[in-house]
């Protein structure tokens, strides 16, 4: 399993953090809105597992993966 | 297990498609959908006004490349009009017949409807709609103050409409957050210039008159509307499986692994099922759970025995505030203040249960809510 390269729609999250819980080394949230961002934009073959659970559960479909 | 059927093309059935594909799974995927347009996002249809067709692309659950790759038996506008427990088939409004090994029940809710009208919001046609009917519309009674009520009357309030929210209960979504938020909700909307008539009933409806609308309330009071939503909650659609032999009772009804007999599941709004982490059953009417219980009842078609045991979560969005809840809330639970205080901008709860937290609400505070998720299920501090 190779690397995964992340996106995020920030217009289109809506803060609910449940990317975090699911792999909390890839996303973050921004304090005052709870607006998620990446702490990388590339997960390597460990995370990736993670990676792809956050974007399965996300409630705002706002997470996008491109395999590389 | 060579053929699964899925009736229900929306959140939960879509993640049921996709986790079996995901685990490897080769074979047939019947997906059933009422609604001829594929599978979109719900919640957004409430966080704005006005919606076009040429919105519709962005609310996609599924993008068309990966809808491709699931290679699924699609059957969109085709209404399953039977099921058949024994013989292991469905029956579609078209006269087809399905055969399945395995089932999933996922057809979600239909919006109550009230005698004498009033738009209802449950797909993106009726979100057109209402975008619509809103365009000359002045004034607008919104009947029911639940999650879909509350941040409509935002939304047209904000608009610079009259807006007029109308409930039984004593304050908005006191049922779900208890006195003190929904007091705090209360002071929200009527800073924000929404009209409230609450602990009243409605005795009549008259939306399907031309020009303005009545509405009634049980005191004798009339208020007069150009348009009337109505958002009184929803009814599971199981009105098909009479005669399945498929058990239904508020929803189908499903042990802990979302079964509700050997071959047949459920997912999302309709499925009624017990919550080994609470104990009692539940039918959860919010879009994370709709994801979350897919990909358990797919997992569980394959034999990993998961029983489903969420922390549920929602949130809703009004004006520009945000409510986020993990766990169970509102009713008789003490509310127990975690950061801030109820009066302020933002805040974090705890509602305890029997000596221990069952839910956290944060209001303004997505960091501070999802840190405190870790403590349900513990003893408040």
């Amino acid at each position: 399993m190779g690397k995964i390269k992340i996106h995020i729609d920030q217009v289109k999250c809506v803060g609910a953090g449940q990317c975090v819980m699911a792999s909390p080394q890839v996303f973050d949230q921004r304090e005052e809105d709870g607006i998620v961002f990446l702490l990388m934009d590339e997960a390597p073959a460990d995370l990736v597992a993670s990676v792809r659970k956050a974007a399965k559960l996300c409630p705002a479909v706002a997470i996008t993966l491109e395999e590389q | 297990m060579d053929r699964v059927a899925i009736v229900g093309a929306s959140a939960a059935g879509l993640a049921v498609a996709a986790t079996l594909r995901d685990e490897g799974f080769a074979g047939t995927i019947a997906l059933i959908g009422e609604e001829r347009r594929p599978g979109y996002d719900r919640p957004p249809l409430s966080k704005k006004l006005h919606y076009q067709e040429g919105d519709f692309a962005t609310l996609l659950l599924t993008d068309p490349a990966a809808f491709g790759r699931l290679d699924l038996d699609l059957r969109l506008g085709q209404r399953a009009v039977a099921a058949d427990a024994r013989r292991g088939t469905l029956s579609l409004a078209d006269g087809a017949t399905v055969p399945w090994d395995a089932l999933v029940v996922a057809t979600g809710v239909r919006p109550a409807i009230l005698p004498g009208g009033g738009l209802t919001l449950r797909t993106f046609d009726d979100a057109i709609r209402l975008g619509e009917h809103l365009g000359s519309a002045e004034k607008v009674v919104i009947v029911g103050a639940g999650f879909l009520g509350c941040e409509l009357a935002a939304l047209v309030a904000a608009s610079g409409r009259r807006a007029i929210l109308v409930d039984p209960q004593p304050a908005p979504m006191a049922d779900r957050f208890g006195p003190a938020v929904a007091a705090r909700l209360f002071a929200l909307h009527a800073a924000r210039g929404v009209e409230m008539h609450f602990g009243v009933p409605v005795a009549r409806i008259l939306a399907e008159q031309a020009g303005p609308k009545d509405v009634d309330l049980t005191d004798g009071r009339r208020l007069e509307a150009d348009l009337v939503v109505v958002a009184v909650g929803s009814r599971p659609a199981t009105e098909w499986l009479a005669g399945s032999g498929i058990p239904v009772e508020n929803g189908v009804t499903c042990d802990e692994y979302c079964r509700a007999l050997p071959n047949v599941y459920a997912a999302g709004d309709v499925a009624n099922w017990f919550n080994p982490r609470y104990a009692r059953r539940m039918r959860i009417e919010h879009r994370m759970n709709a994801t979350e219980q897919g990909v358990a009842v797919a997992a569980n078609i394959l034999g990993r025995d998961r029983a489903f045991d969420p922390i549920p979560y929602f949130w809703t969005d009004q004006f520009d505030q945000k409510i986020q809840v993990h766990g169970l809330i509102g009713g008789n639970r003490q509310v127990v203040e975690l950061t801030g205080t109820i009066g302020t901008d933002s805040f974090v709860l705890a509602y305890v249960e029997a000596g221990l937290i069952a839910g956290v609400l944060g209001w303004n505070a997505p960091v501070g809510v999802r840190k405190a998720r870790a403590l349900v299920g513990k003893p408040p501090a």
